[in-house]
């Protein structure tokens, strides 16, 4: 081998490496420039993460205080339709007692009728906005579901009667006599789908069947023979503000709301709710609820309170600013046996407890001043066996969480407005004997 | 073309022909590049094509066979360098159909200037698998090579009929696939 070619070799060897370090240096650089555009990137990204995690935070905080606007108002405005509602409402039961003739007294129930329905549209939206902001609670108390089922049936009898329409219960087992459940809540689940029954079904039958299906379930199935609905309408029967077709509303009536706050009901309590329904031949619904049994105490009987109930000569004060309430309240109380003592403020309230000794203290919530929750602390920390006395609020805000505010302030009960005669007696039989 | 297959093509003719092989092999083509190649630049394939006429001038050994041999080599070192490619396939046809929609896309990336030959398929026939190859610079028989030595290293037998054809600028192989 020639000295040249080795001489050749090595140059050329050189040359390889050269040209390779230059590419590696070009691909370095490359790299470089390649991660600084990426980090480069990388912090804009960041930046519009941020940003965009800042708009979220916003947008949902707004929609936040959007919906708390909504419910707030929607409790408000329930509270200001409440109060001309009691006003309404007192004095047609004033009136349906003095009126003498017939036709009058049939004008005074179609005038109550559509006040009730009224009050009911306002509840409904209530605890819709209730539902909907996760406020509404379930109350678990011992129930005797027949007698509750008998609470909600006995009013509809009549139009049931007047259409023709056969409404009855049946019971192909042993149910038990006592079980814990929201009566409340129970019965406007009951009532909702009973009266839908009986809304959309012309003539023929209405039942209502109770069973206990598991040792923790009982089911409450409510058919009907009425106009039924196709499997379109199924579909949206428990969506909100969804009622079968916008006929419907123009010739039934209704918020939409009803089934709606109906599933939402039947869940929040722990069950469930289904629909059968064939159109022209009637529609079912089935209720399966959670069953928890209690086991009956030694039951004490009363007479069960009417519109017609007379108790014990007892004397009330009735705290209430507003005058045209204190006339209603009034008559109420005095038709019942009652002595009313009308005191119109707060402290006047405290005075009257110690001066007259009353047996029951009726107290209106919202009064200038001082407010009826106010006057109970206060009455609460007399320095005497009057502290004692016990007081029913009485108040247009009908929610939960008033009536615990109110029970912390010391009262013991809680009337709302607009108030029903047999609500205020019933609660009233607590603390006052009713005469036989 | 890249320079990894010139520097194998070197090693290969330096470890079958000596050393002075490469030497007469740069003197008598006089390439522009001067035969310094490294792995990662980049050179004229008439280069290669020179050195190999020349070669096989020299050995009496017909360029066509000559290039086959290679490819068998380049196949070798392919496995060596690039092995996750052949893992991810588990036969040779599996890996053929690979190269165009994987392999290459991938090669791409690091070298955007890489000028790739085209791998299409039709594997319609069970019993016969047909590769179609199309390049400008009509390296069909480095191909053919390297689908052998790819049929070697998954340890299979193979049969393989071709038929060339030139289509304007373009070199086009189909390569016919049985099993034996």
């Amino acid at each position: 081998m020639t000295e040249d070619r080795l001489q050749r070799r090595l140059q050329r060897a050189k040359r390889a490496r050269e040209e390779a370090e230059r590419l590696l240096e070009e691909k370095s650089r490359e790299l470089f420039l390649r991660n600084q555009e990426l980090e480069q990137l990388s912090k804009t990204l960041e930046q519009k993460v941020l940003e965009r995690t800042e708009d979220l935070k916003r947008a949902r905080d707004h929609a936040l205080k959007a919906t708390q606007a909504k419910s707030h108002f929607i409790a408000n405005m329930s509270h200001e339709i409440r109060t001309p509602l009691n006003g309404v409402l007192g004095i047609l039961e004033m009136l349906r007692d003095k009126c003498s003739e017939d036709e009058q007294q049939q004008l005074v129930n179609i005038a109550t009728r559509s006040g009730r329905h009224l009050l009911q549209v306002v509840n409904e939206i209530l605890d819709f906005s209730k539902i909907e902001a996760g406020e509404l609670s379930i109350h678990l108390e011992p129930v005797n579901i027949l007698k509750e089922l008998d609470t909600v049936m006995t009013p509809m009898q009549t139009v049931a009667e007047s259409k023709d329409i056969h409404l009855s219960i049946v019971l192909p087992g042993q149910f038990p006599k006592l079980v814990e459940l929201d009566s409340l809540r129970f019965r406007q689940i009951v009532n909702n789908i009973l009266s839908n029954a009986i809304k959309f079904t012309e003539t023929g039958t209405i039942s209502l069947l109770l069973e206990k299906i598991k040792h923790d379930q009982f089911l409450l199935r409510i058919s009907d023979t009425g106009i039924g609905m196709t499997v379109e309408q199924i579909d949206h029967v428990f969506s909100d503000f969804v009622q079968a077709d916008s006929s419907i509303s123009r010739k039934f009536g209704g918020t939409g709301l009803g089934l709606a706050i109906t599933q939402k009901l039947v869940i929040l309590m722990g069950g469930e709710i289904n629909v059968n329904s064939k159109p022209g031949v009637g529609s079912t619904f089935e209720i399966k609820l959670p069953l928890r049994e209690v086991k009956p105490k030694v039951a004490k009987r009363d007479a069960p309170i009417t519109r017609e109930t007379k108790f014990h000569p007892r004397t009330i004060l009735l705290v209430e600013d507003v005058e045209v309430n204190a006339m209603i309240s009034t008559y109420m109380l005095e038709k019942a046996g009652l002595k009313v003592i009308h005191c119109d403020n707060g402290p006047g309230s405290i005075k009257m407890v110690e001066e007259v000794n009353p047996d029951v203290v009726l107290m209106d919530i919202q009064m200038p001043e001082m407010d009826g929750l106010e006057a109970t602390r206060r009455i609460r920390d007399l320095d005497s066996d009057k502290a004692e006395v016990p007081i029913i609020a009485m108040t247009g805000h009908a929610t939960e969480e008033h009536r615990v505010i109110a029970l912390k302030a010391g009262m013991h009960d809680q009337v709302n407005k607009p108030i029903d005669v047999v609500d205020l007696y019933t609660k009233l039989s607590r603390f006052i004997p009713v005469a036989e | 073309m890249k320079g990894l297959v010139f520097t194998e093509f070197m090693e290969l003719v330096e470890s079958k022909f000596g050393e002075d092989m490469v030497d007469d092999l740069i003197d008598e083509t006089n390439p522009a590049s001067d035969g310094a190649y490294t792995a990662v630049g980049t050179y004229n394939h008439q280069e290669l094509i020179d050195m190999v006429v020349v070669l096989s001038e020299r050995v009496d050994v017909p360029v066509p066979d000559l290039v086959n041999v290679f490819g068998h080599h380049l196949a070798e070192v392919f496995a060596t360098k690039f092995k996750s490619f052949f893992d991810e396939s588990s036969s040779t046809i599996e890996f053929l159909k690979s190269i165009d929609n994987h392999i290459h896309v991938e090669v791409l990336k690091l070298y955007p200037d890489a000028e790739l030959p085209e791998f299409s398929f039709d594997d319609t026939n069970p019993d016969v698998f047909q590769l179609n190859y199309r390049s400008t610079r009509g390296f069909a028989d480095l191909a053919h090579g390297l689908i052998q030595g790819t049929a070697k290293y998954y340890g299979e037998d193979i049969t393989i009929n071709r038929v060339d054809s030139v289509n304007g600028d373009h070199h086009e192989t189909t390569f016919s696939i049985t099993h034996n």
